[in-house]
């Protein structure tokens, strides 16, 4: 650790401490996690081990990168990562602060998605999605996804995960109702809900209790059952004894959104998990695609996208 | 108790959803294959006898016991024997009776089953049938450690279980059955 100097408490986790850094050698800001003494009985945790593991090989813009792990014989550990100004929680607060900022969300967006693309093409569920996972860097205009910690590799076919994942308010209705299986979509609903907390500021589907949680997702997304959701009724803790509700309009809820926003965003908020829209699909959504003639400011904001798998997808659907 | 665990999760439901193994994915497995292979001498050492073979023998018939034992994914013993192998391809252990070997399958045993499996027991408990040298956990975790490291914190290899899905797609229908893909994994 000679190479790094410790600077200020950022944030304090389940297994670790982060402290904004500098490395003495290049003089760049870091951020540092630095763990707690491990529990001996177990070892390493794993969410260490897949933490580390996972990230030391991916390399995408929109995820936050490693840049060291040190580990020293008095069995101190750190693992260094970019430093970013901000998540996207505090950024809501401080700069999305009226409805001209539709391009900013749409950007923020397609950059949310493009990571988890990426993760999900690695093999790579996040699981735990929510705005203070997301670290924005103002310069560059770019967001990050960090805090793999309660990411989990998965295969083919999918097998059961641990339930109790996901912060509770993004969490995918299939965890709510116990579902012993998960995929990938679980990650696309909590983009889901980060988009619609973008749009308003609020939590769309804010509960106090789980099944409070689950009753407010229902009011609006229409209790699922057989037809729209095969199996749902059979899901541990689906709730006996509520009413049906019919899907409300999302229109309503998000006044000021494009109808192809409304569209992608009702895709991503789509019930039955098989249904929902894949990262992949959402990114050649509508929403995304360029207007004819736009503003100068928007095609200054999409040249700075460097994902060139998109590219080339946008460079077809430029006319 | 790990089969009791291990019983409530049997029903895997087939994923419909999940980006299905395309071109692209097994490119990319064959492109990072590399990272996680052998020093490209560790035959040669072998056959030389500066790795002792019959060593190397027991160590892994131990791992697979355990493995065994605990009733683990085969995925966790071809990664377990690939840190064992990649590490001793890298690095000589002292000789030493034999227990520098013997924390080293623990190790890579544990590490493995960290990655792949939803219950992994005790440091204590993991070390069954009576090996000859048990460790304290706080010396597992130091060789996982100093492992993780010296593997450049690349554990997830590639397996061939990460190509069995992407072939089995590539099957003539009536023999591609689900089933034995979640039998195998």
């Amino acid at each position: 650790m000679e190479k790094y100097k410790l600077g200020k408490v950022i944030g304090i986790g389940a297994y670790g401490i982060v402290h904004r850094g500098l490395n003495l050698e290049t003089n760049q800001i870091v951020a540092i996690k630095r763990f707690y003494t491990f529990d001996c009985k177990n070892g390493v945790p794993y969410t260490t081990i897949q933490e580390i593991s996972m990230l030391i090989e991916m390399y995408h813009i929109n995820i936050v990168k490693l840049l060291d792990v040190i580990s020293n014989t008095k069995n101190e550990w750190y693992i260094i990562f970019e430093y970013l100004d901000l998540d996207l929680e505090k950024y809501m607060v401080t700069y999305l602060k009226d409805s001209m900022e539709k391009h900013t969300i749409k950007y923020i967006m397609h950059q949310i998605l493009s990571g988890v693309m990426y993760c999900h093409k690695h093999r790579i569920m996040h699981r735990d999605l929510t705005p203070d996972k997301l670290l924005i860097d103002l310069n560059a205009s770019v967001v990050k996804i960090a805090d793999f910690g309660m990411a989990r590799a998965f295969d083919f076919p999918l097998r059961a995960y641990s339930p109790e994942v996901v912060t509770t308010w993004y969490r995918a209705p299939e965890i709510l109702l116990g579902s012993p299986v998960y995929t990938t979509a679980v990650d696309v609903w909590s983009v889901g809900c980060i988009f619609a907390k973008m749009l308003t500021r609020q939590n769309l589907f804010a509960g106090a209790s789980k099944n409070e949680h689950l009753r407010k997702i229902f009011s609006i997304m229409g209790t699922p059952n057989e037809r729209t959701w095969p199996g749902v009724t059979s899901l541990p803790y689906y709730p006996a004894g509520l009413p049906e509700y019919y899907p409300e309009n999302l229109e309503e809820f998000f006044p000021d959104l494009e109808p192809a926003g409304v569209d992608l965003l009702s895709e991503m908020l789509c019930m039955n998990p098989a249904r929902r829209i894949s990262a992949h699909r959402a990114l050649q959504h509508a929403y995304f695609k360029k207007k004819k003639r736009k503003e100068k400011k928007e095609k200054k904001m999409m040249i700075l996208d460097p994902i060139e798998e998109e590219k080339e997808e946008e460079d077809d659907d430029d006319p | 108790n790990a089969c009791d665990l291990d019983a409530g999760i049997s029903d895997p439901q087939p994923s419909g959803h999940s980006p299905p193994p395309d071109e692209s994915t097994i490119v990319r497995l064959i492109e990072s294959e590399p990272l996680h292979i052998l020093h490209s001498d560790y035959l040669r050492r072998c056959r030389h006898r500066s790795i002792d073979l019959a060593a190397r023998q027991d160590s892994i018939n131990w791992i697979l016991r355990v493995h065994a034992h605990y009733r683990f994914r085969p995925v966790t013993a071809y990664l377990s024997v690939n840190y064992f192998d990649r590490l001793l391809s890298s690095h000589s252990l002292p000789e030493a009776n034999g227990w520098p070997l013997q924390l080293l399958s623990v190790a890579c045993l544990s590490l493995a089953a960290k990655m792949e499996e939803p219950y992994v027991p005790l440091l204590l408990d993991l070390q069954v049938f009576e090996p000859k040298f048990v460790f304290e956990p706080k010396t597992i975790q130091r060789m996982e450690l100093w492992v993780m490291a010296n593997l450049n914190w690349r554990l997830r290899s590639v397996t061939p279980f990460d190509y069995l899905e992407y072939f089995v797609s590539k099957l003539p229908p009536s023999l591609s059955i689900p089933s034995v893909l979640s039998t195998s994994s």
